[in-house]
C-alpha cells in the first residue's frame, strides 16, 4: 500500500507549509488525485486516519479533487476522456495520444489560522 | 507560495507535487547514471511472474559482452540476490520491510554500494507488485513489464499503469501454453489499447524461446 508512502509526503509537505506562513493549526488540506495516479483515495484516506495523530493535520479535513482522465490524441487532434478499457483516440482509433490529465499527485492548497491571531 | 489574509484564516496555495522528493533523487539518479553512459531498465511484474529466472538467464548470454550490475527489491530476504551472485555479477539487494515499492532513494544508496566501473546495462528488478511501483520513478531509462502467461490476457486492462508506462512488455513462461486457456492475441491486443507502441516479446527460459529477441532488445539499447 503506497498510499501511506504518499500520505507522509503530503503531511511532510502540508507541516512544511503551516511553518513557512506561521500557521497555529490546518483546517483544511485540498488534494489532488488523478485516477490515473495509481493512487486509491480511499487506501489514502484509510493511512492519514492512522498516520494524522499529532500532526498539525490531526484536526484537518482532506478534500480530493479528481480530474477526469482526459487524453489528447496526437492524430486527429481530438481531446477525450480516457476509457479505463481502451485508452485510444475513440474519434480515429489512433495510436498516439497522451495523458492531459488523470496523473496528479498534488498538494493543491491549505486552509489554517495564523499563530498572531 | 501565495497567501491571502482573511482576518485569522488564511488559505495557502501551495501546488506541490506529492512525489517531489522522490522524483528529485530520481532526476539526480538519472543524472548520475547517463553520465556514466549505464543504461537502466526498471522491471516491473507481479510476484511470481518470473523476473530473477530471467534476469540469471539474461546474465549468463550477455555478461561476455556487456558488463551488467543488479538491484534487488524485495520486502524480505537475499535469495534473488544470492541467485544472481552466482552468475558473477555484482548485485546489491535492498529489502523493503515498511513498503511496497522501490523508491528513487533506495536506489540512490544501492548506486553507493554497487562497483559500476564499466557497467553499461542496470538492472532494478523491482518489488513483485504490479500497482505501487509503477507510481514510482527510480531514474531508469525504461521501465520493462513482464507477465507470466498464466496471470490472464486481462492483465493490462486490470492493471493499466504499468502498461501504459512501459517501453516493452515481456511475457515469460510460454511454454505453458499447451496446458492454458491463454490467447496470445488477445492479450497482446489488450495492452495495445492501453499501449499502442508497446513491444512486445514472448519469452521462455524452460524452453528458451524468445530470449535472443530479448537479448537483442537490450544489445540495441546499449550499443545504440
Amino acid at each position: 500500500m503506497h498510499e501511506t508512502s504518499i500520505a507522509r509526503n503530503v503531511i511532510c509537505i502540508v507541516e512544511e507549509a503551516a511553518q513557512k506562513n506561521d500557521l497555529a493549526c490546518v483546517s483544511k488540506v485540498i488534494l489532488e488525485i488523478g485516477p490515473f495516479s495509481g493512487v486509491e483515495i480511499g487506501a489514502l484516506e484509510f493511512a492519514f486516519s492512522a498516520l494524522k495523530h499529532g500532526t498539525i493535520l490531526q484536526d484537518a479535513t482532506i478534500e480530493y479533487l479528481t480530474p477526469p482522465l482526459t487524453l489528447f490524441c496526437k492524430e486527429c487532434e481530438n481531446e477525450y476522456l480516457g476509457d479505463f478499457d481502451d485508452l485510444r483516440c475513440p474519434a480515429c482509433m489512433g495510436t498516439h495520444f497522451e495523458v492531459i490529465h488523470g496523473r496528479e499527485l498534488i498538494v493543491k492548497s491549505i486552509i489554517g489560522a495564523s499563530n498572531d491571531q | 507560495m501565495t497567501s491571502n489574509r482573511n482576518g485569522a484564516v488564511r488559505v495557502i496555495t501551495i501546488e506541490g507535487n506529492i512525489l517531489e522528493q522522490n522524483d528529485r533523487f530520481a532526476r539526480q539518479n538519472r543524472a548520475y547514471l547517463q553520465a556514466r553512459g549505464i543504461y537502466t531498465l526498471n522491471l516491473l511484474s507481479s510476484p511470481g511472474s518470473g523476473k530473477t529466472t530471467l534476469l540469471v538467464e539474461t546474465l549468463d548470454r550477455l555478461k561476455n559482452e556487456i558488463r551488467c550490475a543488479v538491484i534487488e527489491g524485495d520486502q524480505q530476504t537475499s535469495n534473488d540476490a544470492q541467485r544472481i551472485a552466482e552468475t558473477q555479477v555484482p548485485v546489491v539487494q535492498i529489502n523493503t520491510p515498511q513498503s511496497c515499492h522501490l523508491d528513487a532513494f533506495h536506489v540512490r544508496r544501492a548506486l553507493e554500494a554497487l562497483p559500476l566501473d564499466g557497467v553499461e546495462l542496470l538492472f532494478i528488478e523491482n518489488v513483485g507488485n504490479l500497482i505501487c511501483p509503477a507510481s514510482f520513478d527510480l531514474g531508469e531509462d525504461e521501465k520493462v513489464t513482464l507477465m507470466s502467461i498464466t496471470e490472464g490476457e486481462d492483465k493490462p486492462l486490470k492493471y493499466p499503469l504499468a502498461f501504459h508506462l512501459a517501453h516493452l512488455l515481456v511475457l515469460t513462461k510460454m511454454d505453458l501454453l499447451p496446458y492454458l486457456h491463454f490467447d496470445l492475441e488477445l492479450c497482446k491486443q489488450n495492452a495495445w489499447r492501453i499501449n499502442p507502441g508497446l513491444s512486445i516479446i514472448a519469452t521462455s527460459v524452460y524452453s528458451q524461446t524468445g530470449l535472443e529477441e530479448w537479448c537483442n532488445y537490450l544489445r540495441t539499447r546499449v550499443r545504440g
